[in-house]
């Protein structure tokens, strides 16, 4: 970790020295939490009980979860953004991600960003630790072909729901005033050259929609992608090594804005069940938004997204939770004036009557200062997508088990 | 002798004051509205958003070609690097940190740009005051010392954000000095006046305006440009979506 770390250090402390206009920003969120959790029993080792005569081996006892209590602690995260603007055709962004001791015990930093763009006549270039997005969607989009944005399980207090980074390389060649074409080469974590990630998206407007359609080769099959693993037999998944990712985009309006994106995947080598694949990962996702005026000064948003996988399970006796095919995430959102929001978000999974409702609180009191407060409670059974009382937990992960309280600050400076 | 009867008329003509001819109501707005429009223009300022808790400010750059193109990038720590890019027709979004291009449509239009009195259907081009208000001009008051004619529009659709407006207009420079804003009952809602003005290329521009809303009280909004170049020559690339994402 500490190694880590290093280069990035260096890296801030050469940062004063360029001659560039640099700008620092700070964007950090504290919350006060209380959360009903689950106790940890942890992994107690094996041992003899007389060292002398080495007698009575005791075995080991795994790690196991106990009652449920309720637990307090501060979480949030704090971003270190360092932006040098000081050439018109070169822009840099260093960013660094504190994540809080929280209540799972996870104190960690992280690189969130770390690019260099550059402005060339005909094209831009951008190399390193940043993010693309491709498709449409706050919080389910079949067309973010890259990062995956299919997934029930997110944070639905932060701002920006879905904002994984990686390393990169892409380039972007305009075609006109509202059209381009971009081709993105992803880094492998593993450094193998066969685990790279590789696409190219075309985006364009056509009688009034806009069309965007690409391709990612995706070398490395990362399983956290997808709803669920390409099949129910995780051995199978393990024998894929890559998938072609060809996704399509569209954006309009028809009285509400809408946008419509599909993809999915198919094996890139024989004889890894090319139907079973395809009808595993097919993808349709759809979002409508609509803003309406309330009162004086106030307006209430819609936004309803929803993501389907058709060839999945629509009955819960034949699936497991996450292996649904259909999802929901309604959003709706009052703005009272100009500073006071207050918000009810949920992902809905239809098939097993489950929910995750997250209701929340903002006031923007100070330039960049805001209040902050969330309830987040899950309702279902224990086996569900989500549930109240959890049948499983996995320590390091789960945090929650059925409903969490967060009050505290954002600052920006 | 006909001849110069005409010639004499014709001259006659061109000293009358532009004022004494009269104007419609709907001619005034249009001509108003003409005196915004510049071939380009490139500006640097500042909203200074005033409540009970302070004073918030967020600065921009922007750049307009005619009256439905332009650019604003927003400099302010919070919400620097966003920008928002307005066309004829539409209009998009780029937020930096998401590095993610949105085109809104529609009533996405409606939503207050970063909080403040001003939304993103505001800044759409193509508006047509003309085709959304009925224009009454109800007489000629001074403000600040300047003669103006009194207009009062109210709204033929139900998409324009006041259903009605009072404005105050130079007579002269056809600069709006004042205005207020109604429900449809004759509440009054809010009310805007130009604090400063200077000028360019023999137009007077407001260059530092003051919205107070009268619903609430001790909030303000000063809008000031700082900086105003007029007919600068600007790329025109500069209003594409490869700028925006820049």
């Amino acid at each position: 970790m500490v190694k880590r770390i290093i280069p990035v250090l260096l890296l801030l402390a050469a940062v004063p020295l360029l001659h560039a206009e640099n700008i620092i920003s700070v964007d950090m969120t504290l919350l006060s939490t209380f959360a009903r959790t689950r106790e940890i029993i942890p992994e107690i080792p094996g041992y003899y009980t007389d060292p002398v005569l080495n007698t009575g081996w005791i075995p080991a006892v795994p790690t196991a979860v106990g009652d449920t209590f309720w637990a307090y602690g501060i979480a949030g995260d704090a971003a270190l953004s360092f932006k040098s603007t000081g050439n018109r055709n070169v822009k840099a962004d260093l960013a660094l991600d504190f994540l809080l001791p929280d209540i799972a015990g996870t104190p960690a930093v992280s690189l969130k960003k770390a690019y260099i763009k550059a402005k060339f006549p005909s094209f831009k270039l951008t190399l390193g630790k940043t993010r693309i997005g491709w498709g449409d969607g706050i919080t389910f989009n079949s067309g973010d072909v890259i990062f995956g944005s299919t997934t029930p399980y997110v944070n639905l207090t932060e701002d920006e729901i879905r904002s994984e980074t990686d390393w990169l390389t892409s380039i972007n060649i305009p075609l006109g005033r509202f059209s381009f074409i971009e081709g993105i080469v992803k880094a492998p974590d593993d450094m193998n050259i066969g685990n790279l990630g590789a696409g190219l998206r075309l985006y364009t407007k056509l009688a009034g929609i806009k069309i965007e359609t690409g391709y990612f080769f995706d070398g490395t099959d990362n399983p956290a992608y997808d709803i669920n693993h390409t099949s129910s037999n995780t051995a199978d998944d393990i024998s894929i090594v890559a998938l072609h990712r060809p996704y399509l985009s569209l954006q309009g309006n028809f009285g509400p804005d809408f946008y419509l994106n599909s993809s999915l995947a198919i094996p890139a080598a024989d004889g890894n069940n090319l139907e079973a694949v395809v009808k595993d990962t097919f993808s349709i996702s759809l979002g409508l938004f609509h803003v309406q005026e309330v009162g004086y000064d106030n307006s209430i948003t819609f936004r309803l997204e929803s993501v389907i996988l058709p060839f999945m399970n629509w009955n819960e006796s034949a699936g497991e939770a996450g292996s649904y095919a259909l999802l929901l995430y309604p959003d709706i959102t009052l703005a009272i004036g100009q500073n006071v929001g207050i918000f009810v978000k949920s992902i809905i999974s239809p098939i097993d009557l489950s929910a995750q409702f997250t209701a929340g609180f903002s006031w923007n009191i100070f330039e960049g200062f805001n209040l902050l407060s969330y309830a987040t409670v899950n309702a279902g059974d224990g086996n569900d997508t989500f549930s109240w009382n959890k049948t499983t937990w996995i320590p390091g992960s789960d945090v929650m088990d059925g409903i969490m309280l967060m009050a505290g600050i954002n600052y920006i400076y | 002798m006909k001849n110069k009867i005409v010639m004499i008329m014709i001259l006659l003509s061109l000293l009358i004051p532009v004022s004494v001819i009269a104007l419609t109501g709907e001619e005034i707005i249009r001509k108003a509205d003409d005196m915004q429009v510049f071939e380009t223009s490139e500006a640097t300022g500042e909203m200074r958003i005033k409540d009970r808790f302070g004073v918030k400010v967020s600065t921009f750059i922007s750049w307009s070609r005619g009256s439905d193109e332009s650019l604003i990038e927003f400099t302010s720590k919070a919400e620097r690097g966003q920008k928002v890019l307005r066309t004829e027709d539409e209009l998009y979004l780029f937020y930096p940190d998401a590095e993610e291009l949105i085109r809104m449509q529609g009533s996405m239009l409606r939503q207050s740009m970063l909080g403040s009195d001003v939304s993103y259907e505001d800044m759409t081009g193509g508006k047509d005051r003309i085709s959304q208000y009925d224009v009454v001009l109800e007489g000629e008051e001074s403000v600040k010392g300047n003669d103006c004619y009194v207009l009062m529009m109210t709204a033929k659709v139900r998409t324009v954000p006041y259903p009605k407006e009072k404005v105050w207009i130079d007579k002269e420079t056809f600069l709006v000095w004042k205005a207020e804003y109604y429900t449809k009952s004759g509440r009054l809602l809010k009310e805007m006046e130009a604090l400063e003005v200077q000028e360019f290329e023999d137009r007077l521009i407001a260059v530092e305006t003051r919205i107070s809303d009268k619903m609430k009280t001790d909030t303000e909004t000063i809008m000031v440009i700082s900086d105003l170049r007029i007919n600068v020559p600007i790329d025109d690339d500069k209003f594409s979506l490869e700028e925006l994402s820049w």
